[in-house]
């Protein structure tokens, strides 16, 4: 086992091993119509100076010195068809993940991309995958600096851009249906210390999201393409724009809320009661972030302890009942910890680091406006993190007996016919039925997020 | 070439024939000793300390606030699962001795281990103070907890003055009555004060504590005239009592708290539940000796295969057969196809590399650096499934659907059909509904 990591961060993109915490960030959806302006433009940007660009430059991982913290940071990720069209050969281009290589569209039925949530319906010009070259971002301190950056891209030769969506942070890293998101990012051995965050789960090793390192699977390594330096210091990003139902969901809340204190008058007070205590068990969490594993009756009072203090300090293996933390909850699902689950081996392996920022207004108003969570899941074998968790866990829940057949309550691909949800609260068993699909792709890709050195050399093959 | 010999009589359902002769004589004579023997016969090396099960076979009493006491048995067990090294791993890589403490000190300088603590309860009728004796499967289990090893003390700093002595308990944990368990606290008490001279001058102790080993001793020899100290005993013993108690093993409920939920059938593509797999990989050497030699491979890996299976999770079941000149995996497994390739490779990708050196065009190996590729072998070696709605016979066999045609000559194995006799149930599902655990 090799245990010395040496990561070049200047080698990394810089949205891979961290966020930005910047509150803007605007997506571009990029078609490449003249592939040798293209590359010329990708290899000036990833190169050491990026003055032929327009004075843009890709961020990387390498920290800011003091003083010197941009106001707006371009990162870039690249499809297949968008690697093909710039001239990457196929033998190249296949050595890749099967599951990036193919493309999201081929993944759809096992994800969940059916009905609403189907290719055919997505925005932003994702629908043609065809045209889906690159997803440009742009993480921005104001608006001010996203725009400028904007025109710059925009400026570049060879490329068009088919679509965009705006995202920008609600204050207090809330996103929509209330909660507070993002909250548990796996650690990396070699670039987080074990004191940077505190947290109960054991550290991973950063071939969890890079390639080219040891990966998060015992024994395992994922092949790397040929060259090698196309794949290394990569990492694969599930770019997902959700659509969430918040009318939906808030009424639907209102109509259980009511139901539940109607049922037992006795254990809530009123209808908000049964409302916080739905949301809380529906994810595991508080919307203030406090996990139900710790705090079953309500959230921590007088605050949580910081965003990495007790909120990520507990597990459930010693919840085997799910008293606490139901076992159908959002985040014992997608990452049981070291909860006995019938999949032994996938104890901890499958994990993703997330990137999410909401887009849409913050309020509840029927008024048609999307709104929803523009989320990256970036992690180094698509189909052994992302769609594993996806296919296995978020939907059919094959971890545990006691809720394979049913779907993820939030985000799962639910009908009202036969969706259903368990909980317990104050050693009363409540049941859920009857809600429908929250949450609806309204657009996706699989991108492949290049190291520096890659971009160079894709940079010279059109 | 080959010998012929008359082959030895079959051992006893469920019992492993290995083993020493001298062994085999002792477990005829001491008919209470052959599940242990047996059991030695199972054992293996794993490949971590952190990939092995840790069985203490003594039953405790546990005691709550309310003053109830339940008899238990704990167990660690592994977050990552049980991995053993293949009889193939051991004669072609034999490790030197300080093998799994070098290991255990790397594996937990890259990342931390976690071993899970768990607790099987006794229920009225089990037998507590024979720790020969197992109890059935269905006994509930419950985790305790989760101890997470960060990194490995110097050696034997500090271990001299510990004694592991399992009769120095906890509040709310007592000892049962197993004899052996007086045995062993006397003996291990003698042999810490050993360790600390410090104890000796207590002499009065020690003089007590040696004349109270005798009388246990002495006790233990009335009770179990054959009883080795079959640490290893009780996994396979519990098999046969239960085989024998039972006729077919763990068929009672257990006191699981939880029911299978009343089936709802999901209308989301996802629901994919005890599909089937038929892997056909034509053989290298067809001859009567390659096909031995395969058999073989494969038969003397049989308890990894299980094991592995067992962390898998979630296949049904799963068989080698050789069929014609090709070897066959067939098994019915719940999820997603890769995770279930995945994860058989995790759990023993080192089998799948001997077995590829038998078949005809195998992907690259080891598997394990190798997994997508893999994963598109097996998938590509996979019996196609016809797809029902082609499944209609016309008037006329020449006006069969084009698309039939085509995609029987592209496919030369094809599954037609697959019966479910309880259609929708994960395995888990149906090892909890039957109360062995799951």
């Amino acid at each position: 086992m090799n245990t010395t990591v040496r990561l070049d961060l200047g080698d990394i993109q810089g949205n891979i091993l961290q966020g930005y915490g910047f509150p803007y960030c605007r997506y571009l959806v990029v078609r490449v119509d003249e592939p040798v302006s293209a590359a010329r433009w990708l290899r000036t940007i990833a190169g050491r100076t990026a003055d032929g660009a327009n004075g843009l430059r890709i961020e990387t991982a390498e920290r800011w010195a003091s003083g010197t913290k941009p106001t707006a940071c371009l990162n870039v990720g690249i499809t297949a068809a968008g690697l093909r069209v710039l001239g990457v050969p196929d033998a190249s281009v296949n050595g890749l993940a099967p599951e990036f290589v193919r493309g999201v569209q081929d993944s759809s039925s096992k994800i969940g991309d059916t009905g609403a949530s189907a290719p055919s319906h997505w925005r932003y010009g994702l629908a043609d995958a065809r045209h889906v070259h690159m997803v440009v971002s742009i993480n921005a301190r104001t608006t001010d600096a996203r725009d400028d950056m904007t025109t710059r891209v925009a400026a570049a030769p060879g490329l068009a851009i088919i679509g965009s969506l705006d995202a920008a942070a609600f204050a207090g890293g809330l996103v929509h249906f209330g909660y507070v998101d993002g909250i548990a990012q796996p650690r990396f051995v070699g670039y987080h210390g074990p004191d940077d965050r505190d947290d109960d789960q054991p550290m991973t090793s950063v071939g969890a999201v890079l390639l080219g390192f040891e990966s998060s699977f015992e024994g395992l390594t994922w092949a790397l393409p040929t060259p090698a330096v196309l794949g290394r210091n990569g990492a694969y990003d599930a770019f997902r724009l959700l659509d969430q139902d918040v009318v939906g969901f808030s009424d639907y809340l209102d109509d259980q809320a009511a139901m539940l204190v109607a049922q037992a008058p006795d254990v809530f007070t009123d209808t908000n009661h049964a409302r916080d205590v739905m949301l809380a068990k529906m994810l595991g969490r508080w919307p203030d972030g406090s996990p139900v594993a710790t705090w079953p009756d309500g959230p921590a009072p007088g605050g949580h302890g910081g965003r990495d203090g007790d909120l990520n300090r507990f597990d459930f293996a010693d919840d085997e009942p799910g008293a606490r933390c139901p076992i159908g909850s959002h985040i014992r699902r997608s990452n049981p910890r070291s909860a006995h689950i019938v999949q032994r081996n996938a104890a901890h392996v499958r994990r993703l680091v997330r990137r999410g920022m909401p887009y849409g207004p913050q309020d509840v108003a029927p008024d048609g406006v999307p709104r929803g969570l523009a989320g990256n899941f970036l992690c180094s074998s698509l189909g052994a993190q992302f769609e594993a968790i996806m296919y296995d866990w978020v939907n059919l829940g094959l971890l545990d007996p006691r809720i394979t057949g049913l779907n993820d309550p939030l985000i799962g691909n639910n009908d009202p016919r036969h969706s259903r949800f368990d909980f317990a609260y104050r050693d009363r068993s409540f049941s859920l039925a009857g809600f429908p699909r929250f949450v609806t792709t309204a657009g996706s890709a699989y991108l492949f997020l290049p190291s520096l050195s890659a971009l160079r050399w894709i940079g010279g093959h059109a | 070439m080959l010998k012929l010999e008359k082959p030895p009589a079959a051992p006893a359902h469920g019992v492993h024939t290995s083993g020493t002769a001298g062994l085999y004589d002792f477990a005829h004579r001491h008919p209470q000793a052959r599940g242990a023997i047996a059991a030695v016969g199972g054992i293996v090396t794993p490949t971590s300390y952190v990939r092995a099960s840790y069985h203490a076979v003594h039953a405790f009493v546990v005691r709550n606030a309310a003053d109830e006491v339940r008899y238990v048995r704990f167990t660690w067990e592994p977050v990552a699962g049980v991995e053993p090294r293949t009889p193939v791993q051991e004669a072609t890589d034999p490790r030197p001795d300080s093998t799994l403490h070098d290991e255990l000190s790397d594996r937990l300088r890259a990342f931390p281990q976690q071993m899970t603590l768990r607790m099987q309860i006794a229920e009225a009728g089990d037998v507590t103070s024979d720790a020969t004796t197992g109890w059935p499967d269905a006994r509930r289990r419950v985790t305790m907890g989760v101890l997470t090893l960060t990194h490995v003390l110097p050696d034997q700093a500090g271990a001299e003055q510990l004694g592991y002595n399992p009769t120095t308990l906890v509040d709310g944990v007592e000892l049962s009555d197993d004899p052996l368990l007086e045995a062993r606290r006397v003996a291990y008490e003698w042999s810490h004060a050993d360790r600390n001279r410090r104890l000796v001058e207590e002499a009065g102790t020690m003089s007590a504590s040696t004349s109270r080993l005798d009388r246990v001793l002495t006790r233990l020899e009335d009770r179990l005239t054959n009883a080795l100290v079959p640490y290893w005993a009780w996994r396979q013993r519990r098999a046969i009592e239960e085989d024998a108690r039972t006729g077919a093993p763990g068929h009672q409920a257990g006191g699981l708290d939880w029911t299978v939920p009343e089936r709802v059938w999901s209308a989301a593509p996802s629901d994919n539940l005890q599909r089937a797999m038929n892997l056909v990989m034509p053989l290298k050497d067809t001859s009567v000796l390659g096909r031995l030699r395969l058999t073989v491979a494969i038969g003397s890996c049989n308890d990894e295969l299980m094991a592995g299976l067992n962390n898998v999770g979630n296949v049904h079941f799963a068989r080698f057969d050789l069929i014609d000149d090709s070897l066959c995996m067939v098994s019915v497994y719940d999820g997603d196809f890769k995770n279930y390739i995945r994860d058989f490779i995790v759990a023993i990708g080192s089998i799948f590399d001997v077995i590829m050196t038998f078949v005809v065009d195998p992907p690259p190996t080891p598997v394990a650096e190798h997994a997508d590729e893999f994963i598109a072998w097996v998938d590509a070696h996979d019996l196609f499934q016809f797809p029902s709605s082609l499944m209609v016979l016309p008037g006329d066999l020449e006006e069969l659907p084009r698309d039939a045609l085509l995609l029987m000559n592209q496919h030369r194995h094809i599954m037609i059909g697959l019966y479910h006799c309880y259609p929708g149930f994960s395995t888990a599902q149906i090892r909890q509904a039957l109360g062995v655990g799951w």
